[in-house]
C-alpha cells in the first residue's frame, strides 16, 4: 500500500502523423503509452496503472480533430475533439443533440476543455459517459492499428480494440427525420460528478404512438452489456405506453451487469438504472 | 470617534482579493533555502506490533539527509493528549500501530522523488494483531483491545446527572424514545496538510503550518518533543480550510521537527489527499439513544441521553467529542431532570477529533421528537418547541447560565418567513418542508487559555499594528480584528496592520477553538484599541494643553472639543512622534478573560468517570433556526434541497456580509454531511476506502440552495458590541429540519445521517410495503 504517487519520470514524444504514432509504438514496443488530454492518463501514471517510460502525445497529430458533417450526412468526430467543443457545436446540437447534451453534463469546464472524446471512450470505463450516447446513436469508430485500420460499431469496441490501437474518429450516421432522444444520468452531485448509472435513448416512432425503432445505451454497466438489446426488442413494434416503458426499463436493468462500488451496492444501482432508462425513454417520447 | 460606526456594516474581507486572484500565500506555497522534502512510512495494518525497522538502505540512498523512526527518535514518555486522562498518542509510535496510515518512520531528502524512493527502501517488520473497526463490536466481550489498559475499549466516559431522570420518566404522561446514528465524517479540507519545520542550532524550532490554535500546537509539540514551548515558534499563513480539523498537534509537525533537527536543514512534510483523509482527523460516528418525558400539556419532564462515540485509535483530542455534544444538547431545550451519559470507544480507525458540526444528531433528535410528539399530544409543533425552548438567564442542567438567547424568536421568525404552517403538507408529491433549531458555544473552559491578550503598537506616522495570537481560518477574523481596532481608535482600517498567530510576537490566545475568536480574541483587541486610544488622547491633550477628556479625534487629527471648527488640531503622526520623544511610544494593551467559573471538566481524573461536573462552562451561546424545503426523488432516493430560511441569533451582527458568507458555507457543510458524505472502511484490510474526493463526495457551489438569511440582533452581554459566534449555531438544526421535511414529503422518518440516496430509497420501499 502506498500513499505516494508522484508522476514517474517519462520522455514525451510528439508525433505529427498517425504513421509516426505507429512507428513510435513499434520502436518502443510495450514501453510507450498514448496521451490525449491527459485528464485520466496523468492520473494513471501517478497510480502506476500501465505507466510506461515513453508518452506519445496526440495533440500534434494531424487528422484527429475533425468535427464536420459530410455530404452523406455522416458526422465525423475526430478522437482528439474536446468534449466542450462537441457540447458547443451547433451542428452536433442540431443533428445529434444527445451527444451534445452528454458532453455538456460531463465533468467540469476544466475537464471538458482538456478531455477528448477519444480519451473518454478509450479508457473503456463503465463510467465513460459518451459511450452510451454513441451506442444509442449507432456510431461507428475507426480504429487504427500498426497493420491498417478497421471501422466497427462503438458497441463492439470492447471486443475489437487492442492495446496500442489508436482511435482516430467516430462516425455518426444521419438520423431519420423526427427521431427523438432522451438522456438521464444519476450521480450523487447533479453537476461535477461521474454518472453512477445512465441511459441514452434514440427513438423512432410511427404516427407518434408505435415504436418503430429504438436504441438504448446504458452507462455504469460492464461494457458488453452497454447496449440494452432486450429492452429494445420489448419496445420495437409496440404501442408506447407507460407499462411497456416500465417493462423495457426492467429488462434493461436486468441485462446491464454491474458490481457494487465503494458508494453503492449493485442492487441499488440496478434500481436506479431502471429509473434512468424509464425516464430517458419518456423524455424521448415527449421530445 | 469621528465618522460613522463600522459595526453592522458590510465590510469585504481584506484577504478576499488575494485569494480570488491566487496571490494569497499558503503554507503549501512556501519554500525555504536548503529545504528538504519529507515522506512518511505508514502502517499498512490497522493493528500491529512494530518488531523492527531497517532504515539502512534508505540512509544509503544519495540525496537522503535524515531518517527517523519511532524506535530510535521518539522521546520516551512524551505522549500527546489535550487532557491528562487522554494522553495516549505517541506521535511517532515505537511499540504498536493502531490504524492504517499511522506514522512509523520518515525520511527527508533533497527532492520529493528521492524521499518517495527512500520510503520504499525502509523495511518494517510487523506482528499483525486482531483489530476492531466499529464501536458496537469494540464494546463486545473479547473484542481486541486497542489500548491494553482500557478495558472494553472505553477511552473515557462522561456523565451529567441532574434531578431524578428515572422518576421523571416514570411519572411522565408520555415518553418518546428513539435511537439516532451518524457516520464518521471527514473535514474535506481543500489545502492538504503541510508543515515546514526549521531547527536552529540555538535549539529553536520555527514552524509554518496550518493550525487553528498556534498556542495549543506549540504546547503539544513542546510536550512531545520534550523541549520548552518557548523554544518553538509557530507562524501562521493563509489557510485552505480548517473546520476543526487543524486544532490538533499533528504527527506531521512532530516528524518535521525531528527530521529538521537531525538534518540541520528546514524540512517540509506535505501530505497527499489520501494521507490527509486517512491520517489526519475525522468526526466520530455516534449512536445517540434518547428518551424524552412529556406532560400532557407538552412540557418536557426529563431527557435521558445515552451515547456511544467512535474515538478511533487515540483519545488524545477525540475526548472533545465526549463533552461538546452536551454543551449543545443540555442548552436548547429545558429539562428539569436530565442525564447525559457518553462513552468514547476506541477503534482501529482514523482518529476522531474536533469538527464544527460534531453535535448535529443531538439537535436533530429533538426536532424529530417535537414533530412526532406534537401528533401524539395534539399540540402544534411550533407551540411545543416554544413551550420548552430555553429562555434568557435560565440555568442549564450542568449549571451554566444562558446569558442571551433568541431561540424562541428564531423559531417564530423561521416559521413565519418560510411560510411553514401554510406549506407543511401542501407542497405536492415528494416535496416537503421541515424546521430545526441549533446552538453553539462561544468559548468553553480551557484553563488559563480561556482568555486572550492583545496589544497595539503605533508607528511614527500614526499608523499601527494590532497583535493577536488568534489566526484566520478563512472565516474573516483578520477583517474583524481590523474593523474593531478601527472602530475604537478612529483611524481607517487601511492604516492598521495585523500581526496574528505568531507565538513569538503575540500573547497567548485560545485560537479558533471552541468558537472563541469573536467573544474572546476580538474582545481583547477591542480593549487594546481602547487603551491605545486613551494614550493618544492623553498625549494630544498635552500638546493642546488640555486634559485628555477635552480632546476629540476627527479624521487623523485631534482637536479641543469646544474649539472644533475654530482652532488648529494636532495630527496623529505628531502625537505619535511626541510620544516617542518622551520615551513612551503609543501602545495599547487589552486582555479578556472568558466568564467561566468552571474549574474542572471532570475528566482530568484517573477514573474515566465523573459524577458531577457543574459550573459555568461557556461564555455565550448562539442559537438559530432553519427551515428546509426539499424534494425526494422516488425513483433514486436522491434529495434535492431547494430553499433554506435561516434565522441567526448571533448577537449583534458585526459585519453582515462576512457572517452571511460563513452561514452559506456552513449550510453547504451541513448539507454535505447530511446527504452525501460517507466514509467506508474495508473490513478485510481495515483501510479507509473513501480517501479521495472521487469517493468521498462533498458538495460544490452547485449544490447551494436558495438561502434566505435573517438576523435577530439581540446583543449578548459579554461579546464585543454584543456579538457572539455567528457561523455554526444557527445551522446545527439543519439535519432535524431535513428529516422533518423528508417526513412531510414522503411520510418516512429518518434517524440516520447521512441520508444518502440508497438509504432513502430503501426507506421509501419499506414504507411502500407497509
Ligand atoms: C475531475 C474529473 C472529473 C471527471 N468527470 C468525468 C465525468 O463526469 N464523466 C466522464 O465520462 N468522465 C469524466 N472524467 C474522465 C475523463 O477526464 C474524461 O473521460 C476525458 O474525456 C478523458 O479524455 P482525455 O483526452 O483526457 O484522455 P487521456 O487521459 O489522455 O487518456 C485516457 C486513456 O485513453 C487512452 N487514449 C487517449 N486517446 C486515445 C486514442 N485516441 N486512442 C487510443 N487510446 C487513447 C490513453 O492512453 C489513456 O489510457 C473526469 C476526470 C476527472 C479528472
Amino acid at each position: 500500500m502506498t500513499y505516494y504517487r508522484r508522476v514517474p519520470e517519462f520522455d514525451y514524444l510528439a508525433p505529427k502523423s498517425i504513421g509516426e504514432v505507429f512507428s513510435l509504438l513499434g520502436r518502443y514496443k510495450g514501453d510507450a503509452t498514448l496521451f490525449a488530454g491527459g485528464t485520466i492518463a496523468l492520473h494513471q501514471m501517478k497510480e502506476r496503472i500501465g505507466a510506461r517510460p515513453y508518452v506519445i502525445g496526440l495533440k500534434g497529430v494531424s487528422g484527429l480533430d475533425a468535427l464536420a458533417v459530410g455530404k452523406d450526412g455522416v458526422l465525423t468526430v475526430g478522437a482528439m475533439v474536446l468534449l466542450q467543443r462537441i457540447a458547443d457545436s451547433a451542428e452536433v446540437q442540431g443533428g445529434w443533440p444527445l451527444l451534445a447534451t452528454v458532453c455538456r453534463l460531463l465533468g467540469t469546464p476544466q475537464i471538458r476543455n482538456m478531455g477528448t472524446i477519444g480519451g473518454n471512450v478509450a479508457i473503456r470505463f463503465s463510467t465513460a459517459e459518451t459511450l452510451p450516447a454513441l451506442i444509442a446513436l449507432r456510431a461507428q469508430v475507426r480504429i487504427a492499428a500498426a497493420g491498417g485500420e478497421t471501422v466497427v460499431p462503438v458497441e463492439n469496441l470492447y471486443r475489437e480494440m487492442k492495446s496500442d490501437n489508436l482511435l482516430t474518429e467516430f462516425l455518426l450516421p444521419a438520423l431519420p427525420k423526427g427521431v427523438r432522444m432522451g438522456y438521464r444520468k444519476f450521480a450523487v452531485r447533479e453537476h461535477f460528478d461521474y454518472a453512477t448509472v445512465g441511459a441514452a435513448v434514440v427513438l423512432d416512432m410511427d404516427d407518434g404512438k408505435t415504436c418503430k425503432d429504438i436504441t438504448i445505451g446504458l452507462g455504469g454497466v460492464t461494457l458488453p452489456t452497454m447496449r440494452a438489446k432486450g429492452a429494445e426488442e420489448i419496445m420495437k413494434g409496440r404501442t408506447v405506453t407507460d407499462d411497456i416503458i416500465a417493462k423495457a426499463a426492467e429488462a434493461a436493468a436486468e441485462g446491464g451487469h454491474m458490481g457494487s462500488d465503494v458508494m453503492f451496492s449493485a442492487g441499488y444501482k440496478s434500481k436506479v438504472l431502471k429509473t434512468m432508462v424509464e425516464r430517458a425513454i419518456k423524455e424521448a417520447v415527449s421530445d | 470617534m469621528s465618522g460613522e460606526s463600522l459595526i453592522g456594516k458590510d465590510i469585504p474581507r481584506i484577504d478576499s482579493t488575494d485569494k480570488a486572484l491566487g496571490r494569497a500565500k499558503y503554507t503549501t506555497d512556501m519554500v525555504l533555502p536548503g529545504m528538504l522534502y519529507a515522506k512518511v512510512v505508514r502502517s499498512p495494518y490497522p493493528h500491529a506490533k512494530i518488531l523492527s525497522i531497517d532504515t539502512s538502505a534508505a540512509e544509503r540512498l544519495p540525496g537522503v539527509k535524515a531518517v527517523v523512526t519511532g524506535i530510535k527518535d521518539t522521546p520516551r514518555g512524551a505522549v500527546f493528549g489535550i487532557i491528562p486522562h487522554t494522553t495516549d498518542h505517541v506521535l511517532l509510535p515505537y511499540e504498536k500501530v493502531r490504524y492504517v496510515g499511522e506514522e512509523v518512520a520518515a525520511v527527508a531528502a533533497i527532492s520529493e522523488d528521492i524521499a518517495e524512493e527512500a520510503v520504499d527502501l525502509i523495511k518494517v517488520e510487523y506482528e499483525q494483531l486482531p483489530y476492531v473497526l466499529h464501536a458496537e463490536d469494540a464494546v463486545k466481550e473479547g473484542a481486541p483491545l486497542v489500548h491494553d489498559h482500557r478495558k472494553g475499549n472505553l477511552a473515557a466516559r462522561y456523565l451529567v446527572d441532574e434531578g431524578n431522570i428515572e422518576e421523571a420518566l416514570k411519572n411522565s404522561d408520555y415518553v418518546w424514545e428513539k435511537t439516532f446514528t451518524c457516520d464518521v465524517a471527514s473535514h474535506g479540507l481543500p489545502e492538504p496538510f503541510t508543515v515546514i519545520a526549521s531547527y536552529e542550532p540555538s535549539g529553536k524550532f520555527n514552524l509554518w503550518l496550518q493550525t487553528q490554535c498556534p498556542f495549543q500546537t506549540r504546547q503539544g509539540l513542546g510536550n512531545t518533543l520534550k523541549v520548552a514551548p518557548s523554544d518553538i515558534r509557530i507562524h501562521s499563513l493563509a489557510m485552505g480550510g480548517a473546520h476543526g480539523g487543524r486544532s490538533d498537534t499533528p504527527p506531521g509537525a512532530f516528524i518535521a521537527c525531528l527530521l529538521s533537527r537531525k538534518a540541520g536543514r528546514p524540512v517540509q512534510v506535505k501530505m497527499t489527499r489520501e494521507e490527509v483523509e486517512d491520517c489526519m482527523r475525522d468526526k466520530a460516528a455516534k449512536v445517540w439513544n434518547i428518551k424524552v418525558g412529556f406532560k400532557k400539556d407538552g412540557t418536557i419532564t426529563g431527557r435521558d441521553i445515552r451515547i456511544f462515540l467512535e474515538c478511533g485509535a487515540y483519545a488524545s483530542s477525540a475526548i472533545v467529542e465526549l463533552w461538546v455534544p452536551l454543551l449543545i444538547d443540555e442548552v436548547l431545550w429545558r429539562a428539569p431532570n436530565y442525564r447525559y451519559l457518553a462513552d468514547l470507544i476506541y477503534t482501529n480507525k482514523t482518529i476522531s477529533s474536533m469538527m464544527r458540526t460534531r453535535a448535529h444528531v443531538g439537535p436533530m433528535s429533538m426536532d424529530v421528537c417535537f414533530d412526532q410528539v406534537s401528533e401524539v399530544l395534539g399540540i402544534d409543533p411550533i407551540e411545543l418547541r416554544l413551550k420548552n425552548a430555553v429562555l434568557p438567564n435560565e440555568v442549564v442542567p450542568s449549571k451554566s447560565v444562558v446569558t442571551s438567547t433568541g431561540l424562541s424568536e428564531s423559531i417564530v421568525m423561521a416559521a413565519d418567513k418560510s411560510g411553514l404552517r401554510e406549506k407543511k403538507g401542501n407542497m405536492g408529491p415528494n416535496r416537503g418542508i421541515g424546521i430545526g433549531s441549533g446552538n453553539m458555544q462561544s468559548m468553553f473552559y480551557m484553563g488559563f487559555r480561556s482568555g486572550s491578550t492583545s496589544f497595539i503598537k503605533f508607528n511614527d506616522d500614526g499608523s499601527c499594528t494590532v497583535f493577536t495570537g488568534n489566526c484566520d481560518l478563512g472565516q474573516g477574523n483578520q477583517t474583524m480584528f481590523l474593523q474593531i481596532a478601527s472602530e475604537e481608535i478612529g483611524i481607517e482600517m487601511k492604516d492598521i496592520k495585523l500581526c496574528y498567530g505568531d507565538t513569538e510576537l503575540c500573547y497567548q490566545d485560545p485560537g479558533n477553538y471552541s468558537m472563541s475568536a469573536t467573544v474572546v480574541s476580538a474582545n481583547a483587541v477591542k480593549k487594546a484599541a481602547q487603551d491605545a486610544k486613551r494614550h493618544l488622547l492623553e498625549i494630544a491633550g498635552d500638546i493642546l494643553d488640555v486634559s485628555a477628556d477635552e480632546v476629540e479625534m476627527r479624521g487623523k487629527e485631534f482637536f479641543v472639543k469646544r474649539r472644533i471648527g475654530k482652532g488648529r488640531g494636532v495630527k496623529i503622526g505628531e502625537v505619535c512622534r511626541t510620544a516617542f520623544k518622551r520615551g513612551k511610544p503609543i501602545f495599547g494593551f487589552g486582555d479578556y478573560r472568558a466568564r467561566i467559573d468552571y474549574s474542572d471538566f471532570g475528566i482530568d481524573i484517573k477514573e474515566p468517570y465523573n459524577e458531577k461536573t457543574y459550573g459555568q462552562k461557556v461564555t455565550a451561546y448562539s442559537f438559530g433556526t432553519t427551515t428546509v424545503e426539499l424534494e425526494v426523488d422516488p425513483g433514486t432516493g436522491r434529495i434535492k434541497v431547494e430553499r433554506i430560511v435561516a434565522v441567526n441569533d448571533c448577537g449583534t451582527v458585526l459585519n453582515p456580509l462576512l457572517v452571511k458568507g460563513n452561514m452559506q458555507g456552513h449550510i453547504n457543510f451541513m448539507l454535505g454531511q447530511g446527504l452525501m458524505e460517507r466514509n467506508v472502511w474495508d473490513p478485510k484490510t481495515g483501510r479507509k476506502l473513501t480517501s479521495t474526493f472521487r469517493t468521498y463526495k462533498v458538495p460544490t457551489a452547485n449544490e447551494t440552495p436558495d438561502i434566505d438569511i435573517h438576523f435577530l440582533g439581540i446583543p449578548d452581554p459579554d461579546g464585543p458590541y454584543g456579538a457572539k459566534e455567528g457561523s455554526l449555531g444557527f445551522g446545527c438544526g439543519l439535519h432535524g429540519a431535513i428529516s422533518n421535511a423528508i417526513h412531510d414529503a414522503t411520510g418516512v422518518w429518518v434517524y440516520d445521517v447521512p441520508i444518502t440516496p440508497d438509504k432513502m430509497l430503501q426507506l421509501l420501499e419499506e414504507n411502500r410495503k407497509k
